[in-house]
């Protein structure tokens, strides 16, 4: 018996990396990388000492070796310095300071350890599922809040323990001040795509939301695009912080820019046929207003084309749906506003097109980063007009790179996955509602879940019965027939 | 000549203002030529007389039909001329045009129901020349040029032009402010009766709008011109050329007789207060549209000509990459903003050009100096977002309707996100959240975890 304890010991002992062998990794992705993410200095994640349940939900997630960003940051951050990181879109900066974030935070500490601050919705939504995917064995509670949802769940969520949060500056503020997020031991605030969270309009709220942090926190920035106006709130409130840069220049190598010339009016039809020529694995296309999305969203599926569209003015159940489904792969084209122009990441984008150019630089470079992921190839295609050729020349300066008329057929080899099946997804199965991680948590925990979740059901019915009694006085008010009876219904139903 | 239908042509009036439209549909009967999409860049210094000037609007008119008599000459614009394959491209139709003439009082006939025996009755119109108006500042430099005028003007043809949709204030429309008065047409009778012009010029491609107008303003001649011969009537002869067929004897009467009035422009836009010429002084009126009319266009557009849907034909052939990319030209845009700068220069005395700037450079810092709407917000000059109005002629040229919501009630002058249409939207009328090709999905309505 005892001999019998002490061989099964020795077996599961510290010995070697048996535990690898057990990882459930996904399908290698066998698309050829830019150097942009595999210039590295060779780390493995297994040299930074992290605990093993993070190790393993790093290697279930695919991920083989540190990338250059993350070889970087992680070490440093670990190390607890503030850190000014720079690097281009989509080459591992979300897991840079994720996986720190995930090693430091303390299981059995109630306490918010972490805030990871994003500026849009959506990116909440796939930051915190990276959080939850990276640490998935490691019992820590994360919790995504944002604009658009009822404070109400935050405020009851909030009696529940969370470790990391992750959210948009407002929302969490408002909680911030409420007393009902706590962040007075909170020793992490990482503020993602953090140029466009220290803008202008959103400085004055994460001044007031790090008035709420211990003043020993740790300040991680990351972006691709630092502009210069940044820099007082980093002279202001970084401590030494360690840059990192990895950008010799902006554009990611991987994406090959092509411009087509059209007049206005035969954008559309230009659309059409670059549908009917690519071999668009999924796409993104943008324009430049709401209305521009919902029109050119309706133009393409009379064109008989599915798509998807996403833009600020639309509910934020919708938008979520919509952003989950295209992540799925449920739909092939996406047609949205720069809502989602940074940050988003799905590795199945090969192709994104800006319907209408972009105004400037910056957004440009975020919008053509959402193809060629991870050192990934991709094409952005830009139908110019004759009004956008001062932004063509502007942005291509700026840029220092090139973008070129579109060839008459452009060569597969530029953009085209062989085998499109072995490009990640977004790796939880589950949807990104309330109870996720119940899989490792204790018997009790579980419990206090369900019964919050019962309780966030019964608050959100009641607030739909109230959307609902709100809406009805309003139809009555239209002198117009509405005209879109069918297509609400229908989805109604769903 | 009809492979012009669908080219952006310069429309020169004998009163010497020019109008840059789509060349949208002639009428040989009536003797008339129709542009889409018109606006007007106003005489540009060719009277001479800076008295007599009148100024370019901002206004874009949807459709004018200009008198044949009173066209002076036409210039393929080339940016966007190259003739087209044929009428597919044009998203409007006829039909649509009639619904959306204007109102009774000032209308036309629809182009298409014009007696061709005698023209000018159903249309020479009471003739109301679009007011040009100043809208914003930058367009107020036209005013140097202009200055008050004392004796009133013969009806100044109106004018409106447009050069695609009016995006970019730095672009096209400021150019004539700095083309100062052009020798070359002082020497024409400011409204001959009868003016021989039945010349195309058909400048080629050269992206750069002021050399363009330098081409054609000095050099018309050098420039690679169609010259047709001229005829007893030129803008008639004109007309005939442009119209493969060459019918009617009955127009030259016709136009001979409208001496009086220059070019007749009716738009169906023409909801400024109409004034006759007999008002005089309307280029020192710069008034501006107010919303309400704007509203009034809006509606009128929208309810009469029903279903806007299928104004945008998407041909079923191939969009032509190569051919379309070949009337643009990218390197010449670097010269055209060398020029540009140089003028944005003068205007703000002397600013430093920025054409040197460095925008990123790992090696000596860490930020950059790219262009970011933070940037242009900070700096002022975001001009970046659209007029709503601006919008929706955008958003017609480039999907033929204005926005998704046809047809529901939009409260007149409320603000998009206070309760009307966009507040109901919110308020959860169905899916605003795509066109969906699957059923049932899981609905994430609840994010946290």
């Amino acid at each position: 018996m005892t001999t019998a304890l002490a061989s099964q010991l020795e077996a599961t002992s510290l010995s070697s990396d048996s535990w690898k062998s057990q990882i459930n990794r996904p399908k290698k992705d066998l698309r050829p990388q830019t150097e942009d993410v595999t210039d590295t200095k060779g780390s493995e994640f297994e040299d930074y000492y992290l605990k093993r349940e993070l190790l393993m939900g790093i290697f279930e997630a695919g991920f083989e070796k540190p990338s250059p960003i993350q070889e970087e940051s992680i070490p440093v951050a670990l190390a607890g310095r503030d850190i000014l990181a720079r690097a281009k879109n989509g080459t591992g900066k979300t897991a840079a300071f994720v996986i720190p974030a995930l090693e430091k935070v303390n299981p059995k500490n109630d306490k918010i350890q972490a805030l990871i601050l994003v500026p849009t919705r959506e990116l909440a939504l796939q930051t915190s599922q990276v959080c939850k995917t990276l640490g998935k064995h490691l019992n820590i509670n994360v919790m995504v809040t944002t604009g658009g949802t009822t404070l109400k769940d935050d405020i009851v969520r909030l009696h529940d323990t969370v470790h990391i949060m992750v959210g948009t500056p407002g929302r969490i503020l408002d909680l911030a001040g409420k007393g009902v997020a706590d962040f007075s031991e909170c020793p992490m605030f990482v503020m993602d795509e953090a140029d466009k969270l220290l803008s202008p309009e959103f400085t004055p709220i994460i001044e007031q939301l790090l008035a709420h942090f211990p003043p020993s926190r740790q300040i991680l920035l990351f972006s691709a695009t630092f502009p210069l106006i940044v820099k007082s709130f980093m002279d202001k409130h970084l401590n030494k912080p360690y840059e990192v840069n990895l950008m010799d220049e902006l554009t990611l190598r991987g994406i090959t820019q092509y411009y087509a010339f059209v007049e206005e009016k035969q954008k559309v039809h230009c659309l059409n046929t670059l549908f009917s020529k690519l071999q668009i694995n999924q796409s993104i296309i943008f324009c430049n207003s709401t209305n521009r999305v919902e029109l050119l969203a309706k133009k393409i599926t009379e064109l008989g084309y599915s798509c998807f569209y996403s833009h600020a003015r639309m509910l934020q159940a919708h938008r979520n749906r919509v952003f989950h489904d295209f992540r799925n792969g449920v739909c092939r084209n996406l047609v949205c506003s720069d809502l989602l122009t940074r940050g988003i990441d799905i590795q199945a984008v090969n192709v994104v097109i800006n319907f209408d150019f972009p105004k400037n630089a910056e957004t440009y470079l975020h919008r053509i980063g959402r193809s060629g992921r991870f050192g990934h190839l991709g094409l952005a295609i830009n139908l110019i007009s004759w009004d956008d050729r001062f932004n063509l020349y502007k942005i291509e300066q700026e840029l220092g790179t090139e973008i070129a008329p579109i060839p008459q057929t452009i060569d597969k080899r530029l953009y085209v996955y062989d085998s499109p099946e072995t490009v990640p997804r977004p790796q939880i199965p589950q949807q990104p509602r309330a109870p996720h991680q119940q899989q490792n948590q204790q018997p009790q925990q579980q419990h206090q879940e369900q019964l919050q979740q019962q309780v966030q059901q019964r608050l959100h019915q009641q607030s739909q019965q109230q959307q609902r009694q709100q809406r009805t006085p309003q139809h009555r008010n239209h002198t117009q027939p509405r005209q879109q009876g069918p297509r609400g219904l229908q989805s109604r139903r769903a | 000549m009809s492979q012009y239908i669908g080219s952006r042509i310069s429309l020169f009036s004998n009163s010497d203002i020019r109008y840059v439209g789509v060349l949208h549909e002639i009428d040989a009967d009536a003797s008339t030529l129709t542009l889409k999409d018109v606006r007007s860049f106003g005489t540009e210094g060719r009277r001479g007389n800076p008295s007599e000037e009148i100024p370019a609007t901002d206004n874009v008119y949807e459709f004018i039909v200009f008198r044949g008599s009173e066209v002076k000459d036409l210039v393929i614009e080339e940016e966007e001329e190259a003739p087209q394959p044929s009428k597919q491209s044009i998203p409007d139709d006829p039909a649509i045009i009639q619904s959306a003439a204007p109102p009774a009082g000032f209308r036309p006939p629809p182009p298409r129901q014009y007696p061709p025996p005698q023209p000018q009755q159903g249309f020479v119109p009471p003739y109301y020349p679009q007011q040009p108006f100043v809208p914003y500042p930058p367009q107020a430099q036209y005013d140097q040029s202009q200055v008050p005028v004392a004796a009133p003007i013969p009806p100044p043809p109106t004018v409106q032009q447009q050069r695609a949709p009016i995006r970019q204030p730095a672009g096209p429309p400021s150019q004539p402010a700095t083309i100062p008065p052009v020798p070359a047409r002082e020497t024409k009778p400011d409204i001959p009766p009868v003016q021989p012009a039945g010349r195309i010029n058909v400048v080629p491609a050269v992206p750069v709008p002021k050399a363009r107008q330098v081409a054609r303003q000095h050099a018309a001649p050098t420039a690679a011109q169609v010259n047709l011969e001229q005829a007893h009537n030129a803008a008639q002869d004109l007309l005939e050329k442009l119209m493969l067929e060459t019918p009617s004897d009955a127009a030259p009467a016709a136009a001979s007789s409208t001496t009086v009035t220059p070019t007749t422009i009716t738009t169906i836009t023409t909801t400024d207060v109409p004034t006759g010429p007999a008002r005089g002084n309307i280029s020192q009126r710069g008034f501006r549209q107010n919303g309400a009319q704007r509203y009034n266009y809006n509606n009128f557009v929208r309810h009469g000509a029903g279903p806007r849907t299928s104004r945008l034909d998407v041909p079923a052939s191939d969009f032509n990459f190569e051919e379309s990319n070949a009337k643009f030209r990218k390197d010449t845009i670097a010269k055209e903003v060398s020029v540009k700068e140089e003028d944005d220069a003068e205007d703000v005395n002397g600013e430093e050009s920025e054409s040197m700037e460095v925008f990123y450079d790992k090696s000596s810092s860490f930020f950059d100096n790219i262009s970011s709407g933070t940037k242009e917000r900070f700096e002022g000059n975001s001009n970046e977002r659209l007029g709503r109005q601006q919008e929706r002629q955008l958003n017609m040229e480039t999907f033929g309707q204005a926005s998704v919501d046809t047809g529901r009630y939009r409260g007149r002058g409320r603000g998009r996100g206070r309760g009307g249409y966009y507040g109901r939207g919110r308020g959860g009328h169905g899916p605003r959240g795509g066109f969906r090709s699957q059923g049932a999905l899981h609905q994430p309505e609840q994010q946290q975890a």
